[in-house]
């Protein structure tokens, strides 16, 4: 397919027009430019002539995407559809900042998490998209490693090529990858559903924290992939690596040595979603409708975060579900209170955040942190900081009120509540 | 020991070989050789980023050359990011039969095919421009019975209307599978295509277009829109 010169002008459907400045890649279905577009710089996707099966029904799915509008900001959404020119068109979007790197990267081990925070931050924020984009009765058709891209400093996330979305239950003729998909769409059982998203996202978010295929282990080193073994592998008889009733497929010690070393680092109760998703009824069995939905995600990811322990020497992180010392410095960490929200306990270790999503469960701000717990070395005492911004009223365990200004720190006693905008935390010490 | 202590690898991927089965005899002297030469010589950069980009594979490449007898230029299949192309010299006559059993005996778990995570089916592509001077049948029956040759994508390319075309037609089993460049634009042109496509599609996992029709990825290679303009593409009269 030939290159469109710098300076050429297209018309989009809007009576608007876009002027090609550079070539940046080119894939499958098309070739990527930087345009100027509305005086911006953007991204255009062409596409090959012919690349696309059913070309009206892709045209007419992708003009409803632009007019339904962008289900978040994370999502690099099209923004209007070109007119026709030499037999194809294209689609303007937003470009993909310099700091992003494609999730391939990081599972080729080409790019890697500054932090365990930023992977759990990452996680989240695949998750939250997923939720955004069903919240707006979409479902993708093709997702697989290509569809992300994170700023491996903070896990910062960009959901690309929206113009396979479609509406929960339609198809727009876009093949998917075995590897990534749920095993009933493989079988031809299902077309591309929120129900197959969530094995999607699922497989997604394993790779993340676990650096191999969930589903690839000794019963899958075959010589051969054919087109009936991947059918088998990934359709028929998928078996998870830690499925604890079958070992069949059990990694490699050889060869799939990250997941081994990695699983025993992370809680139980993070390690049983796992089992669960990729237990053979989630998979192939009736579970298949009952599948983890995202709210149940932000929930346990939530949670993951609140373990997770960055030790104050900044050498070692770990998760902390059960008292644990730095591997560098010694350093003791426990955690002698908890509070107790609506949806579950939190631990509090030194260094601990109090997230606002705590208090009212709804995750739908995960960042927003109302202070930290801290062990007081001068007070030889757990006080809280407010880092909220606001002030934060208190009760003590006498029933007695107090005001907690921004940035003070108060002693954190047993029965100690913390009340932020109508919702409560109770701080009790730990069972 | 903490997160931090754990040094994570690549996840493990299987192997796509890629074979480069080319006529070096006499009659491909002078011009068609050197257009090969090139030809594959700068394609090879865009399989590299082909292999960079995929989570799913990891390319290599392997290249026998025949004429009066065979040559592996690799001793093994080459990881295509250090590959490096060496420039072939043609003269002799066209050992084809020869070159099937020779691709037969590496085409097996014990030669070429070993890798322990596995391999993706190979892509050969056959190049050639006249007729096979040796006894082609005995080696291409010995060919057929190999199961890695039977699932693999064969393309060939037939440089010219010398070339006999029902001969490639039997080594790729399919007619629609063997192009014809009949010029040396069109022969870069082809081998760039070809190249580039089916690489990415032996490469991938399985795509499932319609998962009611049983996956077949020389049917992928021969639907590709590129593909299907060069199939396509209006006769054109034949320089060499």
């Amino acid at each position: 397919m030939e290159q469109l010169e710098k300076g050429t002008k297209i018309a989009l459907e809007t009576c608007t027009s876009l002027t090609i400045d550079s070539y940046i890649a080119e894939g499958g279905q098309g070739q990527v430019y930087k345009v100027l577009y509305e005086d911006q710089p953007r991204a255009l996707k062409w596409y090959k002539p012919a690349a696309l099966k059913k070309r009206e029904l892709f045209l007419k799915n992708l003009r409803e995407n632009v007019r339904k509008g962008s289900p978040g900001p994370m999502f690099l959404w099209p923004l209007g559809v070109t007119e026709e020119v030499n037999g194809t068109f294209g689609y303007v979007m937003e470009l993909r900042p310099k700091r992003f790197s494609g999730f391939t990267d990081f599972l080729n081990a080409r790019v890697r998490f500054a932090n365990e925070l930023a992977r759990i931050r990452s996680a989240i924020h695949i998750v939250t998209g997923f939720q955004q984009l069903q919240n707006k009765g979409f479902s993708y058709q093709d997702l697989n490693d290509g569809n992300f891209f994170i700023d491996p400093t903070n896990g910062d996330v960009l959901i690309c090529d929206n113009d396979n979305v479609a509406p929960h239950g339609t198809h727009t003729g876009i093949a998917g990858k075995c590897r990534y998909m749920a095993p009933e769409v493989i079988l031809g059982k299902e077309q591309p559903n929120m129900h197959t998203d969530r094995f999607s996202m699922s497989l997604i978010l394993f790779l993340l924290f676990f650096m191999n295929h969930p589903l690839e282990g000794q019963r899958t080193l075959t010589p051969c992939l054919t087109p009936e073994k991947e059918r088998d592998f990934y359709g028929e008889n998928p078996v998870f690596i830690f499925d604890p009733n079958d070992d069949s497929n059990s990694p490699h010690p050889a060869i799939h040595r990250n997941a081994p070393q990695l699983w025993k680092e992370y809680p139980p109760y993070f390690q049983e979603v796992f089992r669960k998703e990729f237990s053979k009824d989630r998979m192939t069995g009736e579970g298949r409708k009952h599948r983890q939905d995202t709210w149940q995600w932000l929930k346990q990811l939530v949670r993951l975060r609140s373990d997770l322990c960055q030790c104050p020497c900044q050498k070692d992180e770990f998760y902390l579900f059960e008292p644990k010392s730095c591997g560098k410095c010694n350093r003791r960490f426990t955690t002698p209170f908890q509070i107790q929200t609506p949806e579950m306990t939190i631990p509090l270790h030194h260094g601990s955040e109090i997230y606002r999503c705590y208090l009212d469960g709804l995750y739908g701000d995960t960042e927003t942190s109302l202070g930290t717990v801290e062990y007081s070395e001068a007070k030889k005492k757990w006080v809280f900081r407010n880092t909220s911004g606001e002030a934060l009223e208190c009760t003590l365990p006498t029933g007695e009120s107090r005001i907690l200004p921004p940035e003070r720190t108060g002693t954190i006693l047993p029965g100690l509540r913390l009340r932020f905008k109508g919702l409560t935390a109770t701080f009790q010490p730990q069972n | 020991m903490g997160l931090s202590d754990i040094i994570t690898e690549p996840v493990p991927c299987r192997t796509m070989v890629l074979f480069f089965v080319i006529d070096t005899s006499g009659s491909m002297e002078g011009e068609k050789i050197a257009e090969v030469n090139n030809a594959i010589q700068s394609v090879i950069p865009e399989v590299q980023k082909i292999s960079e980009d995929s989570a799913d594979a990891n390319i290599k490449v392997a290249v026998l050359d025949f004429s009066s007898g065979v040559e592996w230029r690799t001793l093994e299949p080459v990881d295509v990011k250090t590959f490096q192309w060496d420039f072939l010299q043609a003269g002799g006559v066209t050992d084809l039969g020869t070159a099937c059993q020779e691709l037969a005996a590496k085409l097996s778990r014990k030669a070429f095919m070993k890798d322990a995570t596995g391999s993706f089916a190979p892509v050969i592509i056959l190049l050639s421009d006249g007729e096979p001077t040796d006894d082609y049948k005995r080696g291409l029956d010995v060919l057929r019975q190999n199961n890695w040759y039977k699932c693999a994508i064969k393309i060939a390319l037939a440089i010219g209307n010398d070339a006999n075309q029902e001969v490639l037609a039997e080594f790729t089993g399919n007619k629609e599978l063997v192009l014809t460049a009949h010029n040396p634009t069109q022969l870069r042109k082809m081998i760039r295509c070809v190249t580039v496509t089916s690489s990415t599609i032996g490469s991938q996992s399985s795509s499932v277009a319609d998962p009611n029709q049983p996956i077949d990825n020389s049917q992928n290679f021969i639907n590709n829109p590129e593909i299907q303009e060069l199939i396509n593409a209006p006769e054109e009269e034949d320089e060499w």
